[in-house]
């Protein structure tokens, strides 16, 4: 019965309703859009991680910081025989890292250098143009490299580097290859060779920085030089940085949503106020208080059901063009060098993120929509008839 | 034809007895007594000359043998207040513009000093060349008007950073004229040459060095020590991280 | 003896003003029998809206006694009155006070809903009223597109809808030209001979006296006369 006369004074109230209804299904929309993004985006950020870089994780000397190029000089060692029958099973793919300078142009640039297997299969690195070129030493960076560097395909340019005793050497390399790829980790500010030309550069056979590892789940047992990074241990920035995203993001709802809900109080306060009339009547046609109450809230909270219709209607075709086609950072936002953005993020939604927006707008709704309807309960029906206010 | 190679050899075999060259590592000796002393202290200019621009840059120094080493900027404005401290393996800098003062290290120690040719590693360097290489005599040579030896130095050991280097070497006055880096296959990296030598007491020491990074772009790094004193009396705060902030 | 639905014993009521109060009515005792067609008369501010009000237990009295179908109205809770109002009282204001978001259908089916009358009764009862009051044509329009008599036409409907004991109109023609003020009194007359609804309604147009059983005369709050109009007697 008060869910009938709710719905009858919406539909009563005609435009003003349809406007709340829309304000919150925009909200809701919005929330569950951006939910989604982030969703996409750390998806994204994972997938590309997995295929270029880290795989199901990896196997690094302890002494390697990726932050610190003075520790790659001592952030290396001989492949443990165990991981390397991985390496020949092909699940693993051992990297070797140095510091080194190149001189484009003469100019002066350092960067990390990366020796990979030529042969490895199961990351995406194109690593097949490293195949011995007979004199010249093939390298491999990606378009960012490629762009900061002003390096194009074929070029031949020195590198300098030192040896792992300390010896400087120095060497032209031939760019084989400029790759497009999505993970920076991988392109910017770096040089990739085959791992057993740099092995020989750095005058340290069969070694490695860190072992890329198909499947964390058959990770050998390895000396203490060793340790076993998951691939969560990997995007732990990544998640961290998510999460701030994710917070201001949330931050930005929250501020919407009180909006919507300053617009939802200000409706209702108004209707108690201006329906103080109507208020006498239902009471004088023998409404309880109590009912009318729940008659208001109703009111308020089916403003919240509808915009979840309206929301789900509405929303469909941008959840879903933004779910399949996706949504690709303009060109400028992709050299700020952020995991996941270089191609297009594919937005992910989840029951929970939509379960979980709807109850929490449409108890928010219900709350808010409560609160003024409190004054009803201090209103005398003679007061409300004569149109008085109690 | 067997009578022509028999000669041939027999020509080189001659040559070989009478170039009679003075052992190596004897020179490297005089050179090191004559280049380090136990303290120094100048004022010196270094001009950097990139493709766009020259940059002259003045500055007072005090060392004390190869391990320490303190510098202040005095021109041009900009880098007035610069100072640099070097204690062993450690390498500070003090920038006046945010009055902080870092330690350089890892990646930075490759970076250039003041944009010159020569790298905060190139800083660290050990200086005695005794030491370190072993050297032949390879020929002599008159370069730019003075004799000298032509000395192709060999590292003891494979931590040295350059693995070869080439000398000539003043016959008279023990002061490397030209000098070669190279790295370890057998590219040059680096050369530096004196242009001006100057007399103090008995000591011949270079005053004009042009230094040039060989991979790179440029006309290399002009230094020119215009005031040296030897063996002065250096107080030990100098050498201290407090006199980078005063 | 007529059975008796409404009684007040020395029914006063005060209003506060400023610092002290106002005695709106004064030591009234009155009995409405089942089936009464009554007038209360008087002048602006006698107190007729306020009698009305407490007997239909919308306000209670200061001071005295008021039984209404057998209960003391001062002692029933809120919900309680709102029962008695929903199942036994109906109101016709002046002003009509029809919902204005909701079709006459709606405004006479309204009472309905809050006694949870099934759907087929519902809407059976409502055409009855409607039938009643001749208002079957406009069933879909708004408060807003009906003239003053069709309005209170709509109200009359919407209270005689749940067949009360008791209808309470306060001044229901005041608002009404001379035709549609006969009109709707002899609607109200009808239901009363029909259905047996006793009326009480207020109001101080001549016109209305003709058709009254008892006159009921307040002055200043207090009962001037209570006569019996032989005629429709
Ligand atoms: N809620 C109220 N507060 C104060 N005074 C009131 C209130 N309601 C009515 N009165 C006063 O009581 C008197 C009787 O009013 P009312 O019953 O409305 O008279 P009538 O309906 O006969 O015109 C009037 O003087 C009116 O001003
Ligand atoms: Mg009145």
């Amino acid at each position: 019965m008060i869910w009938k006369l709710a719905w009858r004074n919406i539909q009563g109230a005609g435009l003003r309703s349809l406007i709340n209804i829309i304000i919150i299904a925009l909200v809701m929309i919005g929330i569950i859009w951006s939910q989604g993004m982030y969703e996409g985006w750390m998806r994204t950020a994972e997938r590309e991680s997995r295929e270029w870089l880290n795989g199901d994780g990896r196997i690094t000397h302890k002494l390697y910081d990726r932050f610190d190029p003075f520790s790659w000089d001592k952030s290396f060692e001989q492949i443990p025989e165990n991981i390397q029958d991985l390496v020949d099973k092909g699940t693993a793919v051992p990297v070797l890292i140095t510091s080194g300078t190149i001189y484009p142009e003469g100019r002066m640039i350092s960067l990390i250098v990366k020796g990979i297997p030529a042969g490895q299969q199961f990351l995406k690195l194109p690593t097949a143009v490293l195949a011995d070129g007979g004199d010249d030493i093939p390298a491999l960076i990606g378009s960012n490299m490629a762009k900061s560097s002003h390096l194009k395909e074929g070029d031949i340019v020195t590198l300098r580097w030192r040896d792992m005793h300390g010896a400087f050497n120095a060497a032209d390399i031939r760019i084989a290859a400029i790759m497009k790829t999505p993970y920076l980790e991988a392109d910017n500010g770096q040089v990739w060779m085959d791992l057993e030309r740099l092995q020989l550069m750095k005058d340290a056979p069969k070694t490695a920085t860190f072992i890329v590892i198909k499947d964390a789940g058959d990770v050998p047992q390895t000396s203490d030089a060793w340790t076993f990074e998951s691939i969560d241990f990997l995007l732990r920035d990544m998640h961290a940085m998510m999460k701030t995203e994710k917070t201001y993001g949330y931050l930005m709802f929250a501020l919407l949503i009180l909006l919507a809900m300053i617009a939802i109080f200000d409706t209702q306060v108004l209707a108690v106020f201006k329906r103080r009339k109507e208020i006498g009547i239902f009471a004088a046609l023998g409404m309880t208080q109590k009912q009318i109450i729940r008659m208001f809230t109703a009111e308020g909270m089916l403003y919240a059901v509808f915009a979840s219709v309206a929301a789900g209607i509405l929303g469909m075709p941008l959840f879903i063009y933004f779910g399949t086609v996706g949504y690709r950072m303009p060109e400028s936002y992709q050299d700020f060098g952020i995991e996941g953005l270089s191609e297009a993020v594919i937005f992910y939604y989840t029951p929970a993120m939509i379960i979980s927006t709807v109850i929490i707008v449409v108890v928010i709704t219900a709350f808010v929509s409560w609160i003024p309807t409190l004054r009803i309960a201090r209103l005398k029906p003679t007061d409300a008839l004569r149109g008085r206010m109690g | 034809m067997r009578k022509i190679y028999l000669t041939i050899i027999g020509v080189i075999i001659l040559t070989a007895l009478f170039a009679e060259y003075p052992d190596g590592n004897v020179i490297l000796g005089r050179i090191d007594a004559n280049m380090n002393a136990r303290t120094t202290k100048s004022t010196t200019t270094m001009i950097v000359q990139t493709r766009r621009a020259t940059r002259t840059m003045e500055s007072i120094n005090w060392s004390q043998g190869s391990e320490k080493s303190f510098s202040e900027y005095t021109a041009p404005a900009r880098e007035r207040g610069t100072k640099m401290l070097k204690d062993g393996d450690n390498l500070w800098i003090f920038d006046p513009s945010t009055d902080r003062t870092i330690q350089i290290s890892g990646n930075m120690l490759k970076q250039s000093v003041m944009g010159s040719d020569l790298s905060y590693e190139d800083f660290m360097e050990e200086t005695s060349l005794r030491d370190n290489y072993s050297a032949v005599v390879k020929g002599e040579l008159v370069h730019e008007g003075r004799d000298t030896w032509i000395m192709e130095l060999t590292a003891k050991k494979s931590t040295t950073s350059y693995q070869k280097i080439v000398l000539y070497v003043d016959k008279e006055r023990y002061v490397p004229l030209y000098e070669e880096r190279y790295a370890k296959g057998g590219k040059l990296l680096k050369t530096t040459r004196v242009q001006e030598v100057m007399q103090s007491g008995n000591r011949w020491y270079p005053q004009k060095i042009l230094y040039k990074d060989e991979l790179k772009d440029g006309k290399g790094t002009l230094f020119i020590i215009n005031k040296i004193e030897f063996d002065v009396k250096i107080p030990a705060h100098i050498f201290s991280k407090a006199s980078l902030k005063k | 003896m007529k059975e008796i639905l409404i009684s007040t014993r020395k029914m006063t009521k005060h209003y506060p003003a400023g610092e002290g109060k106002f005695t709106a009515l004064k030591d009234i005792t009155l009995d409405f029998g089942k089936g009464e067609f009554t007038g209360i008369v008087g002048p602006s501010g006698s107190g007729k809206t306020t009698l009305l009000n407490i007997i239909g237990s919308l306000d209670t009295q200061s001071e005295g006694e008021v039984i209404v179908l057998g209960r003391d109205i001062s002692s029933l809770t809120t919900k309680e009155s709102a029962a008695l109002r929903s199942r036994d009282i109906g109101f016709i204001f002046q002003t009509y006070n029809l919902l204005p978001v909701y079709s006459v259908y709606e405004n006479v089916e309204f009472p309905l809903l809050l006694l949870k009358m099934p759907e087929a009764d519902r809407k059976k009862a409502v055409t009855e009223a409607l039938e009643w009051v001749g208002l079957t044509a406009k069933i879909k329009s708004r408060p807003g597109q009906l003239s003053g008599g069709e309005s209170q036409r709509v109200a009359i409907a919407r209270a005689m809808v749940k067949k009360p004991h008791i209808i309470l109109a306060d001044e229901p023609t005041a608002n009404l030209d001379t035709e549609n003020s006969m009109n709707v009194l002899q609607t109200m007359q009808n239901l009363n001979r029909d259905m047996g609804t006793t009326f009480i309604f207020s109001t101080h147009d001549a016109k209305v006296i003709g058709f009254l059983q008892r006159k009921i005369t307040l002055v200043d709050g207090m009962v001037a006369s209570d006569e019996i109009n032989g005629a429709a007697g």
